[in-house]
């Protein structure tokens, strides 16, 4: 026993030594969440980017999850040891300028670049500093909510243009093949979660704040969104998980989910049916889809060098042709007007692979929406849960959406500290 | 009244061997065994099937058409999972072991010496287990990290969670439940106190002891947001780490992810099967008694 | 082998006295019972010797050397537990050499030990067992053989012998004797049996509240007890106490009480002359009371009414209220008495017991 430990010990003191060694460049540290096909892609822009520029050298760190990542962030900022630079969605942003940490990265990034980015976009990262907005962070891997069909089942003439339509023409799709009185094939796939409420709250001519900064989720727009999708669900399968697994299966005809899930999709089908990508049914207002995903932000505590590594490093990855070259391989959006009117993104959307990105990128172009800049408060995590909340008691019956959404707003508005409100 | 007793315990073997009792009783035992491995068995079958394959029902079981053993393979090459794996057991064993120890050693402080400042101690420690482990995140981060520079060593990994109030109010629990008279004898025999800890008293409590180490490991081995905190390089993670790498936000490779679950739970599963039969023993010791 | 001393213990749990002020000479070799109901410190004071317990006051000394501040290892003694505090997951070779090994001694030297005492006890063939294999006799002797193995100057026994059956227990009591006259080592025994202190103690002190009522030979002890709680603890069923009066008349003595006026044998006048006038307590044992007929003079019997009667074989016992006073009597079993009878019991005057009734302490 003794021996084995004193070996352990051995190994673990070698191991600790083998992490060290010395570098002559200026070591910039990116921490990321992404796994998977996301994680091959950014390695390999990154190699390429140190090869590029041999003062510099971007150390990616994944940490694990996006929830992990948010965790080690928060306690990162507080001890102050954050890194140069991290992905993060909004509402953790929104946390994080509480401790004044972040640079205005939108500020130190080539202007062309910035007014470049579309609006949907730039709304997301601008945050209200001192009274004023401000690009605090750049979108990085941007996906929006759209449309998946079984294209061998679904014809065009079948795609649903209206709400109304989701209703009457999915569930012409629905069968029961065992005969047990329940349908085991369904038109409609539905999983609820805050922005597919989002979007449909939108859609239905909803705004989330009044003038007074009031959350108004559960006025008739939003009242009436949830019963539309309670009434969505009785004729589809619902679900908590992903929709990809069942509509690889041909269980599931008609899903909308974040665009970013479009390669699953597609694997999940491989040699059973086709996949493709349509614009988001209308609702009574517009056909917006709601734009998700992390932007990048510069943390404060790194020295100038590093700071201007890192631009460097963002400038490189928002170039048109690395959003391009991004978006072919991961299937996110690429961030800049330009690169979707450019030749080489053109020719991959004529592409068998790029084909389902048409729709998508019509869907972003022409109909898309980010969470209001007053939902850029660090109150927001837990507003977003109150609304996720919600959601849950409504699908499972054990609330009415008004109740429900009702009780979300009052703790919402609590939570953002505006008493006026309640 | 020995005689009855033999007698009875005749009866009762006789009934467990051939009567209705018999088939009942394996019968419940079968249900739950199936209930118990039947998501190990899906498990098989998922690591083992094609991405976009479907499963084929048969029966209530789900088996893939085509078996695709090359899963574990991708997947082990997903990550370095071969230093992943040493660093999982390296920081399971070490920690478990320091563990044990002090829990051991904390339980007979507090359930057999009598100290100066003990009872405030007693409560303090007590008051450590009413305090959620979120709340302790930030300022554990700030110590560990930012205070002892211990980021991407394995002191961050081990040290941390070599003690807990848990272990010593266990360990406290069960000493208490040794006649006193143990200590006495023991006293008497030439005894100190940690000899009689180690020699005498841990004997009588092993099955508790084993368990609480096995736990231990177990807890150890699942450590994830641990791992993400306090390290930054890849040759300082963990295989509940790596198994991250085959899930994301939009979607899972479900048969990756699979067969990598069951390359991390295999070294598990063993110990536990070096352990069981130490474990029954120690079980069917107490029931003795 | 040593004497034990005890000086002036006392033994305070907080403000309460467990053992109050207590002395006692143990001799070399000697049998030495500690008797007393429970709570009355006997168990406390062994444990002051053994070293388990701290000393609040005094001094204790085992073969002359003081052992106040000697951790229990050191005192070189050993004790026997009431339940045995047999090592559970060892063999009982191994409860038997654990002390043994402790102290270093060789592999060979304590395969010899451990082999000896357990012949000597008869266990030889159970060694291999676990406590938990063993029959209660059993793990009593390897109890025994643990304590006997190290040859300690001094054995401690705390009550051995009350977990096991009353059959087993007559026996292990003779073997307990047999071996103290063979190892002829200090022994120091504590019990709240009487008939085992009795049977088992060269000599015995009876303890009450944490203090020695009196110290001497088992025969001593029962005829002459110093005190009414002597007298009532030792001996059954116990001593009958009656209160009368001493008083004298025309030069003779005689005690007085209610139905009863006897006149003391002229031996023991002179003894008790002092006390004349004084309230006292009569102690008569159960078997100095004789069936009298009422035809004698019945100012010298006692009129009882049989309210319980036991048939023992050998006697009858026979118990009937007197005044206030319960009394007892070992009558023959020939003896044709029924319940409910009322009959006429004569002492014999010459086995009378004084005790002064305000503090109880046997006069002359």
């Amino acid at each position: 026993m003794k021996k084995f430990l004193g070996i352990l010990l051995l190994l673990a003191a070698l191991a600790i030594q083998g992490t060290a060694q010395p570098q002559q460049v200026t070591p910039i540290s990116f921490w990321h969440g992404m796994t998977g096909v996301l994680q091959g892609t950014i390695n390999a822009l990154t190699d390429e980017f140190n090869a590029q520029n041999k003062d510099v050298k971007v150390n990616l760190t994944l940490q694990g999850n996006y929830d992990a990542l948010n965790q080690k962030l928060l306690a990162a900022v507080v001890a102050g040891t954050p890194p140069t630079l991290s992905q993060m969605f909004p509402d953790w942003t929104a946390k994080i300028i509480e401790a004044d940490a972040l640079e205005t990265l939108g500020d130190l990034i080539n202007v062309n670049i910035v007014g470049d980015f579309p609006k949907s976009l730039l709304d997301e990262n601008t945050f209200i500093i001192n009274g004023k907005p401000t690009l605090l962070t750049v979108p990085f891997n941007k996906s929006i909510l759209t449309m998946f069909y079984n294209s061998d089942v679904v014809k065009t003439d079948d795609l649903p243009k209206t709400w109304d339509e989701i209703l009457s023409k999915s569930i012409k799709f629905n069968k029961d093949t065992n005969n047990d009185g329940k349908p085991d094939i369904f038109g409609w796939g539905l999983r609820v979660y805050p922005e597919i409420f989002a979007t449909f709250f939108h859609q239905n001519g909803g705004s989330f704040f009044d003038k007074a900064g009031c959350l108004t989720i559960n006025n008739t727009a939003g009242v009436d969104a949830m019963e539309y999708l309670v009434k969505l669900k009785g004729q589809s399968l619902y679900q908590g998980g992903f929709l990809d697994a069942p509509f690889g299966e041909g269980k599931v005809m008609m899903y909308i989910d974040s665009s970013a899930g479009l390669g699953f999709a597609e694997r999940g089908s491989q040699g059973k049916h086709g996949v493709a990508t349509a614009r988001l049914p209308r609702g009574r207002a517009n056909s917006d889809g709601m734009i998700q995903g992390t932007n990048i932000g510069l943390f404060k505590t790194a020295s100038d060098a590093e700071k201007k590594a890192a631009i460097r490093y963002v400038e490189f990855l928002l170039s048109v042709d690395k959003t391009i070259f991004w978006a072919q391989q991961t299937g996110y959006l690429p961030v800049r007007a330009s690169a979707l009117k450019d030749a080489k993104w053109l020719e991959f959307l004529k592409t068998a692979k790029g084909a389902n990105h048409q729709a998508i990128v019509d869907q972003f172009v022409n109909g898309s929406f980010a969470y209001p800049v007053e939902a850029h408060i660090s109150a927001w995590g837990a507003v977003r849960g109150f609304i996720g909340d919600a959601i849950e008691k409504i699908m499972q019956s054990k609330a009415s959406p008004k109740d429900a959404l009702d009780e979300a707003a009052k703790l919402s508005n609590k939570e953002m500290k505006k008493a006026d409100c309640i | 009244m020995n005689s009855t007793v033999t007698f009875e315990r005749k009866l009762g073997w006789w009934r467990l061997r051939f009567g209705a009792g018999r088939a009942i009783t394996y019968l419940v035992l079968s249900v739950v065994a199936l209930l118990i491995l039947l998501p190990f068995f899906w498990m098989v079958t998922t690591a083992l099937r094609a991405p976009d394959e479907e499963l084929i029902r048969f029966g209530p079981l789900l088996i893939p058409r085509h078996v695709h053993f090359e899963n574990f393979v991708q997947a082990w090459e997903t990550a370095p999972f071969g230093r992943y794996f040493f660093n999982s057991f390296f920081i399971a064993i070490v920690t478990t072991l320091a563990f044990l120890a002090t829990s051991a050693m904390g339980g007979y402080a507090f359930a057999r010496l009598r100290f100066p400042g003990q009872h405030i101690l007693w409560l303090a420690t007590l008051g450590t287990l009413m305090i959620p482990a979120e709340v302790l995140l930030i300022p554990n981060f700030i110590t560990l990290a930012k205070w002892l520079h211990w980021s991407d060593t394995y002191y961050a990994l081990i040290i941390p969670w070599t003690v807990s109030a848990f272990g010593i109010f266990l360990m406290r629990q069960v000493f208490l439940q040794q006649p006193k008279e143990l200590w006495e004898a023991a006293r008497l025999d030439g005894c100190g106190h940690l000899r009689f800890l180690w020699q005498i008293l841990l004997p009588q409590v092993r099955p508790t002891f084993l368990t609480l180490g096995v736990l231990k490991f177990f807890w150890t081995w699942d450590m994830f947001l641990w791992v993400v905190l306090f390290t930054n390089a890849d040759d300082m993670r963990t295989v509940t780490f790596g198994l991250y790498r085959f899930t994301s936000e939009v979607g899972t490779s479900y048969e990756l992810w699979m067969a990598a679950s069951l390359m991390s739970i295999a070294p598990i599963v063993l110990l536990f099967l070096l352990v069981r039969r130490q474990l029954i023993e120690g079980i069917s010791r107490v029931g003795l008694r | 082998m040593a004497q034990v001393l005890v000086r002036n213990v006392s033994k305070h749990f907080g403000s309460l006295g467990a053992v109050n002020n207590v002395t006692l000479e143990i001799q070399d070799g000697e049998f030495f019972v500690l008797v007393g109901p429970s709570g009355s410190g006997k168990t406390t004071l062994l444990r002051m010797i053994a070293g388990l317990e701290e000393i609040t006051e005094g001094e204790i000394l085992i073969g002359e050397r003081l052992v106040n501040d000697l951790p229990p290892a050191e005192r070189d003694v050993a004790m026997v537990f009431q339940n045995y505090a047999l090592y559970p997951h060892m063999s009982a070779y191994e409860n038997i050499a654990y002390s043994l090994k402790l102290r270093r001694l060789s592999k060979k030297e304590i395969e010899r030990r451990v082999q000896s005492t357990a012949q000597l006890l008869g266990i030889k063939d159970k060694l291999k067992k676990r406590p938990k294999e063993l029959s209660g006799g059993e793990r009593q002797r390897v109890a025994l053989g643990r304590a006997i193995v190290r040859e300690p100057q001094v054995f401690l026994y705390d009550e051995p012998l009350s977990n096991l059956d009353a059959r087993l227990r007559v026996h292990m009591r003779a073997e307990l004797q047999a071996l103290q006259r063979r190892l002829k080592t200090t022994t120091v025994y504590v019990t709240h049996d009487q008939v085992e202190a009795m049977t088992l103690g060269h000599r015995v002190a009876v303890m009450h509240e944490g203090q020695v009522q009196q110290v001497d030979t088992p025969q001593n002890l029962y005829a002459k007890p110093a005190n009414t709680f002597v007298a009532t603890f030792i001996g059954s069923p116990p001593m009958n106490l009656l209160p009368g009066k001493l008083q004298e008349q025309e030069g003779r003595l005689y005690v007085v009480g209610e139905g009863f006026d006897w006149e003391i044998d002229s031996a023991r006048v002179s003894q008790l002359h002092a006390h004349i006038g004084r309230s006292v307590l009569v102690g008569l044992r159960p078997e100095d009371l004789l069936l009298s007929d009422k035809a004698s003079n019945h100012r010298s019997s006692l009129n009882i009414q049989i309210r319980v009667l036991e048939r023992l074989g050998d006697m009858v016992i026979v118990y009937g209220d007197h005044g206030e006073c319960e009394l007892t009597a070992k009558l023959s079993p020939h003896t044709s008495v029924e319940v409910d009878q009322s009959v006429w019991l004569e002492p014999r005057i010459e086995r009378l017991h004084f005790f002064d009734a305000i503090n109880g302490q046997a006069l002359g």
